[in-house]
């Protein structure tokens, strides 16, 4: 039983950490001649120029986008690595001193990433990812997006189908921390629900996007089936729709340089469960989250301290629990703080919390399962040119969740990442 | 415990939407130069140099070649030929970006940002503390686009023999274009006029702007002493005439306030 509470908990810590693909895209720097400083607050969280060439799919506008435009021999293909070593402590806290219930600690080839990205036509633009792996194995669930842009004339209408990264406060494709913890507040579901929805994971469908010149005033909402619904994706059968609003002011004097505030919800169905056991029955019931954030960045413009707070609300159908009396609610959210004292070095750190309010299960306590994290770390890039770069990164997590051993004690995970990143 | 959370939320908010108004309040302020190193660091160095010289690490792929700021020659101006620019020219190169060309529109990051990465430009060269500001260049009101003034405009074309660079047709193809330097040996095509943007701006006023004034630095001349104000609306006009839709012409970011 402990040994299968434990592979459990490594496996959700792997799936939080895979979707990395799309970070960071060195394609992008030899294209157009530019560092990834130019569209990365600190690599692979965009800033607000990075932000809207994104928006803007991919293109900067200037005449030199299309692929008809750039030299013959410019592919815009791109490699991402990073070899690290991870060390991770699992420990019940049965004991004053806590029982160790695994003790990893070895080198890991990280993920491994050959994408293409760029655009197809004027208005029309592409991300493929074809090869991507953890630790050597080959994910199946490969990202191919096709995007439209500017329909009719017009900024505020983009269409994009395919797996794609959903529009969210803090992108977890786009995460500083590298021990995949943390953000746990978006794929967190009540004790029991059997929905597997994950707010911050690719989900295949459509989403329509729009901003003004910029980006500081943005919307998204998305149509989608949520990955990993039981009929595997073959048909339309666990609906999901999401959205996100944000609008960014500048404040022209002052220690705040940007502030930006936004709303977000998400509606995702799921094949209700069955009593006593893990099946499911044909009929669907939704869990829900909706939150708002606020973004400040304080100091200068090109070196700030960006601080991020972020508070949701979770609700799981009572259905979606075997057993469940009444709908699961919980709430959660993080603060996030990134410093970039120099241009080179980034310092970051998050807090991450789930608090449960209504217990689905009479069973359970009302703080059962209930999340705390804590992540810090450093990252210091030794070189970054328009072709390539590679930095250190060594970053440290703690997790807990309360009651989440095995004998019912609470849980704490330690997890260290110290390796390398590069692409080029 | 959720509405306890979304408390702070709605501070948050309404501090937000108070701190919005305070880019009304704002007037015209001097840049930070030490802020705009940083802004140069992040956003300008692999063109322009770290020492402001245009030989940054992605220089030898550009064509036209990123500015040598230490000349203090700048192309994009609303000032007389051979004078600096305004602030004001300089923060319209950088929120726009020039057109077919290495440079984007840096309209995303913050209007201090942009101020203050023109006054740390402004160091490179001695000429921002020695010489005077010069008075920008007064536009005349645009007359009506009109067939008239198309051809009046061809005329002009002729007589101040453009096409001698820019071609018959506009096309970039003149018999000189394939000789023309910049002021540094570089070569330099004339621009095709018929792509339907300008590298200078989307507007009338921008090209009427490059007429009088000229490009610093480059083969093309201000014509301020050979052209009438009507004269340079029926040019504008005539070469807004010369745009041609067609495949490929290149995406484009509208320009609005």
């Amino acid at each position: 039983m402990r040994h299968i509470a434990v592979l459990s908990l490594w496996i959700v810590t792997m799936m939080v950490a895979i979707p990395r693909p799309a970070a960071a895209v060195p394609a992008f720097a030899r294209k157009y001649g530019v560092r990834c400083t130019v569209c990365h607050e600190a690599w692979p969280v965009l800033n607000d120029f990075g932000r809207a060439f994104r928006d803007n799919g991919y293109r900067m506008n200037l005449g030199k986008d299309e692929p008809s435009m750039t030299d013959p021999a410019y592919w815009p293909i791109y490699v991402e690595g990073q070899p690290h070593f991870g060390f991770d402590l699992v420990k019940s806290h049965t004991s004053p001193t806590g029982t160790t219930l695994q003790r990893t600690g070895q080198f890991q080839a990280g993920v491994s990433v050959l994408g293409a990205i760029g655009t197809l036509g004027a208005h029309a633009s592409y991300l493929v990812i074809p090869v991507a792996s953890i630790n050597g194995l080959t994910l199946g669930f490969p990202t191919a997006e096709f995007r439209i842009n500017d329909l009719f004339d017009s900024s505020w209408l983009n269409v994009r189908a395919g797996n794609t990264e959903p529009d969210l406060p803090v992108s977890r494709v786009r995460d500083l921390d590298l021990t995949g913890v943390g953000l746990g507040a978006y794929s967190y579901h009540s004790p029991g629900s059997v929905s597997k929805f994950d707010m911050g994971g690719n989900n295949l469908g459509v989403e329509f996007m729009g901003h003004n010149r910029g980006s500081r005033s943005r919307y998204s909402v998305s149509v989608f089936n949520v990955t990993g619904s039981p009929e595997k994706n073959t048909k339309f059968s666990t609906p999901g729709v999401s959205g996100h609003v944000t609008h960014e002011f500048s404040p022209d004097q002052g220690p705040l340089s940007a502030i930006e505030v936004g709303g977000f919800a998400s509606y995702a169905s799921w094949p209700v469960g069955v009593p006593g056991g893990n099946a499911m029955t044909s009929e669907r019931k939704a869990s829900t989250k909706y939150g708002g954030e606020v973004h400040a960045w304080f100091g200068p413009d090109a070196l700030p301290v960006h601080a991020v707070v972020t508070l949701l609300q979770g609700r799981d159908d009572k259905a979606l629990i075997p057993g469940g009396v009444r709908d699961g609610v919980f709430n959660g959210g993080f603060l996030e703080v990134i410093a970039n004292p120099r241009l080179p070095f980034v310092v970051f750190g998050r807090f991450d919390f789930v608090r449960n309010q209504d217990q689905a299960l009479p069973t359970h306590a009302r703080d059962f399962n209930n999340q705390t994290a804590y992540s810090v770390g450093v990252k210091h890039t030794f070189e970054y040119t328009t072709r390539a770069e590679y930095a250190l990164v060594v970053n440290y997590s703690l997790s807990q969740t309360k009651q989440g051993a095995p004998d019912g004690s609470n849980l704490s995970h330690h997890s260290l990442w110290t390796g390398i990143t590069f692409a080029f | 415990m959720f509405s306890e959370l979304t408390k702070p939320l709605s501070i948050g908010w309404l501090l937000c939407t108070s701190l919005s108004t305070l880019p009304v309040l704002a007037q015209e302020r001097p840049g930070n130069p030490g802020r705009g190193a940083d802004v140069y660091r992040r956003y300008c160095i692999t063109c322009h140099g770290e020492r402001g010289d245009g030989a940054g690490e992605f220089a030898p792929y550009t064509v036209p070649k990123p500015r040598d700021f230490r000349q203090g020659t700048f192309k994009w101006r609303s000032t007389p030929s051979g004078s600096l620019p305004l602030v004001s020219d300089l923060e319209h190169t950088i929120r726009n970006g020039v057109y077919w060309t290495a440079m984007p529109s840096f309209f995303p990051l913050s209007e201090r940002a942009r101020r203050d990465v023109i006054a740390y430009i402004q160091t490179f060269s001695p000429r921002w503390k020695s010489d005077e500001a010069a008075m920008p260049l007064q536009i005349a009101p645009e007359p009506a686009h009109t067939p008239e003034s198309v051809a009046k405009g061809r005329t002009v074309y002729e007589k101040q023999n453009c096409a001698q660079c820019h071609g018959d047709g506009g096309a970039g193809d003149g018999p000189a274009a394939k000789t023309e330097t910049d002021d540094w040996g570089n070569p330099i095509l004339p621009f095709d006029l018929t792509k339907g943007h300008m590298k200078g701006g989307t507007t009338g006023a921008d090209l009427y702007r490059v007429f009088m004034t000229g490009l610093n630095g480059t083969p093309m001349p201000s014509f301020s002493e050979s052209i009438a104000p009507d004269e340079a609306w029926d040019l504008v006009h005539y070469i807004q005439s010369l745009a041609v839709t067609r495949p490929g012409a290149g995406s484009v970011q509208k320009e609005k306030p």
